[in-house]
């Protein structure tokens, strides 16, 4: 994000659009230019290092580019470095305080050479430190340095860049309207976020995708910017998503104008990492995840799947069951608070027009659980995979015998993956779940990629992982 | 029943739609099924359900505990008195007094005699230093600090204008009075929503000079209330206020930057010519500078324009003059007033004064302001930092050695030294450097006295 003197638009018809830069060409020129001279400006002061880029931003904007964007190039990189304050062997403030305390005593005020000279050698007596370091004190006050030049390269720079200039502008935002196909845990991510941030959203069904409406509380009865910086906060987790597409009115003076950007720039942003799978809510799910994967191997699921709308509000079930046909979602209702529970309850209770099995533990099993139009099922303090397959086989089919096929590019996963011969068991595991597969399919997966699994004890997550040495020849 | 509900920054009503009375606060908010107000209507709500004889339940304030015993030595001046009189009609108002009349006082009183919990909003760290100095000796508190690192809630509690801005919506049900200190501030399109998104029906605003050069202070009665008092600086000078002079004096800028001055303004003007430009206000400035991001003569017409303005304000023939100053009155307490930075760097430097800029470690601020009040320093120079609110008593010059045109800008300074003391009588300098635009910079600023 970077001060809003420093944003770049252009605004067309009622539209506006923040001026981003493809990492080649001058803007890639420039990227590299600036960081090259933090390398080589180690020692100089911030101040310094601002005022020696004035060159380019005169070459930027002879060459028709905004010299802001120089200027923006150069703020990102300066907050990437480090700078420390000067060092000195007598600590400035205390230093500060004497020579200005003694001056007081002795004249009021300083008013020649003849005078400060005095005071000053009294004091550097008196502190034990040189005349020199005194002027340092006075004269390069508050300075810092340039200590390490940022670790990035040109191109993170540009992208770093892009994404700060969509921040800065969406923090003149009236709200964001954010138009996602994305995995559930990435949308939960999202509104979880909202939610943090005391922010409040509306949802609806969009194609195959949602559409979420963010703005905060006070939106409704005053057109305000307030939510604005924490609307900008949200837009990292949008850019990371499969599908996305942004509109934000923006209000600029007393004007409001349209601003609009979609997955086709995605490219020009910076990828942050993000987990590739959820992380599970509770041991209760994992275990239960678990044993439905062995039980169940023809069937596909899913943790944290897309995301349902239920009237306003958007509902990430914990789980999916698919088979070709059908899909089967899956809500486990375990120990939460009460506020939690009765949102629950509200949001299940108006969800339809999909199949959905609710598992509530028996503790909670009050009646309005039961009344839910869903497949209910009360577990007791553990549930496990095949508490509920009858259930999904009568609305899934049966589970036919054939593996199921992993929907994974093996070419694709090849070339992502680091070679995994000689690794443990737990070490592939942990990289091709990185890689996106589901621990369900790891075995599958790892044969078609031309590995065995060669056993030394009876831990699985000892085991070790071998090149078949035939495969390359087929 | 109907319920009233805080809910970051506004009110939400539940079980049930709002009645006639009170309707035109409300509007239906869909996502969450209920209606809801803004915080500030808070006070018009209840009063509108509470002569409408309507029943309801009210949870929208959720102040701390508080005590505090009957103030000690709090005596009020006449014009004081009349102040808190104004206001406590409706408890609601801007009361308008000169800086060194002592507003601070009549707040205190106020807190003292309504006896409920209070948010203080200031401009700076120094005034919340200054508040929390007068609340303690007064009511024998000590009082929360919200801002600068602090995040306390207390029954009184003083927060800056930033601070809370940015955490109204978890102060704005926390309070029953909330009082603006320098409350010119507050129209502005930030600032105004801590008024907005506050519930306390209680409200007052200080200041010397409400009004504002982009006619926003028209909003004060709707975020505070009206103006419910005022006095100004000719009134009270003499008996309540320092008597003072305006002492004006000319620097000349050397030969060399005679010739650099009038090279740069020429290249200037020549730009504005070319281009068929006029500059008539700030307006037509802001333009200049649009323009100059994409169009190499603009900037160069604009850093021209910049150079000169500089060598004008910090023209060396001013810091001469300075020395003169202090040598004329160096058993006095002076505060010297620059537009930059870097100036205020010099002449710290070269005077062996002490300096308080923005940046200026909060330690070494402290000790600096500890230090001139007890008169082991007499003399500091600011940019920006200490025109509002600084008290020190016997501080008696101030010399404006650079500044803008802004009439508050320049009755602040003035007022920095306007604290009255036995016999005192204030002096303030205007150091001008002549043959440039500077001189009618200073004939805008003090068309505020």
């Amino acid at each position: 994000m970077l001060p809003s003197n420093l944003l770049v638009v252009r605004i067309w018809r009622g539209r506006v659009r923040p001026l981003l830069l493809e990492p080649e060409g001058l803007p890639a020129a420039l990227a590299e230019e600036v960081l090259v001279r933090f390398k080589k400006w180690l020692g100089r002061s911030k101040e310094e290092v601002f005022e020696g880029m004035g060159d380019l931003e005169e070459l930027a904007l002879e060459a028709g580019l905004d010299m802001r964007v120089v200027r923006a190039l150069v703020t990102l990189a300066a907050r990437a470095a480090r700078f420390e304050p000067l060092k000195l062997s007598v600590d400035p403030v205390k230093a500060r305080l004497e020579i200005f305390c003694e001056a007081c005593r002795r004249f009021g005020f300083a008013l020649n050479e003849n005078e400060r000279n005095e005071i000053l050698v009294k004091v550097a007596d008196k502190l034990g430190c040189s005349l020199e370091e005194l002027e340092e004190v006075l004269k390069r006050y508050q300075e810092e340095v340039l200590v390490a030049p940022p670790d990035m390269s040109p191109e993170e720079l540009i992208k770093e860049y892009n994404l700060s200039m969509v921040q800065t502008l969406t923090f003149k935002a009236l709200n964001l309207d954010v138009r996602v196909r994305a995995k559930g845990y990435q949308v939960k991510k999202l509104l979880r976020t909202v939610k943090r941030l005391g922010l409040l959203y509306t949802a609806e069904k969009l194609g195959e995708g949602v559409r979420i409406l963010i703005d905060g509380p006070a939106s409704l009865l005053r057109q305000t910017r307030r939510y604005g910086t924490r609307l900008a906060r949200l837009i990292p987790y949008v850019l990371q998503m499969d599908r996305w597409r942004i509109y934000a009115k923006i209000l600029a003076r007393s004007r409001v104008l349209y601003f609009t950007l979609d997955d086709s720039s995605s490219k020009l942003f910076p990828r942050r990492e993000v987990e590739v799978e959820p992380v599970f809510d509770s041991e209760l799910e994992e275990e239960f995840y678990k044993s439905l994967c062995r039980i169940a191997p023809a069937w596909k699921v899913e943790r944290e799947p897309e995301p349902l709308v239920v009237g306003r509000y958007i509902l990430i079930p914990d789980f999916s069951v698919s088979s070709n046909t059908h899909k089967v979602y899956i809500e486990i209702v375990g120990f939460w608070t009460k506020e939690y529970l009765e949102r629950k309850l509200k949001k299940l209770k108006e969800l339809k027009g999909v199949k959905m099995i609710v598992a509530v533990d028996e503790e909670l099993a009050c009646s309005s659980f039961k009344t839910l139009p869903h497949e209910v099922v009360v577990f007791r303090r553990k549930l496990r995979g095949a508490d509920l397959y009858p259930l999904l086989k009568r609305m899934l089919g049966e589970a036919r015998r054939e593996r199921h096929e992993p929907q994974v590019d093996i070419e694709t996963l090849r070339r992502r993956l680091p070679d995994l011969s000689d690794k443990t068991l737990g070490e592939a595991v942990e990289a091709l779940k990185k890689a996106g597969v589901s621990e369900c399919n790891v075995a599958a997966i790892l044969e078609r990629l031309g590995y065995s699994i060669e056993w030394t004890s009876l831990d699985p997550r000892r085991a070790k992982v071998r090149r078949k040495p035939s495969t390359r020849l087929h | 029943m109907l319920r009233l509900e805080w809910s970051a920054g506004t009110i939400l009503l539940k079980g049930g739609s709002p009645p006639p009375p009170v309707a035109a606060y409300f509007r239906y908010d869909p996502r969450v099924n209920c209606h809801r107000s803004l915080a500030i209507q808070y006070r018009w709500i209840i009063e509108g359900l509470e002569n409408a004889g309507l029943e309801y339940e009210d949870d929208v304030i959720h102040a701390p505990p508080c005590r505090f015993a009957k103030p000690r030595n709090l005596a009020l001046r006449d014009y004081q008195r009349e102040a808190l009189e104004a206001w406590w009609r409706e408890k609601r108002g801007v009361i308008v007094l000169p800086t060194g009349a002592g507003k601070t006082i009549v707040a205190v009183a106020a807190i003292a005699e309504l006896q409920a919990a209070t948010l203080v909003v200031v401009p700076t760290l120094e005034l919340m230093d200054q508040w929390e100095r007068a609340i303690k000796r007064f009511l024998g508190v000590v009082p929360g600090r919200y801002g600068g690192g602090d995040k306390e809630v207390k029954c009184v509690t003083i927060a800056t204008y930033d601070s809370a801005y940015l955490n109204i919506e978890q102060l704005g049900d926390k309070f029953m009075l909330i009082v603006f200190d320098e409350v010119h501030h507050l129209p502005s399109p930030g600032y105004r929503q801590i008024a907005e998104l506050c519930a306390a029906p209680w409200r007052m605003g200080l200041t010397a000079t409400p009004e504002r050069e982009d006619g926003l202070h028209v909003d004060l009665p709707y975020l505070v209330g009206p103006v419910v008092y005022r006095r100004y600086v000719r009134e009270m000078a003499g008996k309540w206020l320092a008597e003072f002079d305006i002492v004006r004096l000319y620097a000349n800028m050397s030969r060399e930057e005679q010739r650099e001055y009038r090279r740069l303004i020429s290249r200037y003007k020549s730009f504005l010519r070319r281009r068929g430009l006029k500059m008539r206000g700030p307006r037509d400035f802001e333009k200049l500078i649009a323009m100059s991001v994409r169009d190499v003569e603009a900037r160069e017409a604009l850093l021209a324009w910049h150079r000169a303005r500089r060598i004008a304000l910090h023209a060396a023939g001013k810091l001469d003059i300075l020395k003169e100053i202090l040598s004329r009155h160096r058993h006095d307490k002076v505060l010297i007033f620059t537009e930059h930075n870097d100036a205020v760097r010099e002449i710290s430097s070269r005077f062996l004064i002490p300096a308080i800029t923005y940046k200026t470690p909060e330690e070494e601020r402290r000790a600096i302001m500890r230090m001139f009040r007890e008169g082991k320093v007499r003399a500091i120079v600011t940019s920006k930092v200490l025109e509002e609110g600084v008290d020190v008593p016997d501080a008696n010059v101030a010399v404006v050695l650079s500044g803008t045109g802004s009439r508050r800008e320049f009755i602040q300074r003035l007022g920095r030294v306007l604290r009255p003391k036995e016999g005192k009588r204030a002096v303030l300098y205007e150091v001008v450097t002549a043959g440039t635009g500077e001189v009618r910079v200073s004939r805008r600023r003090r068309r505020g006295l």
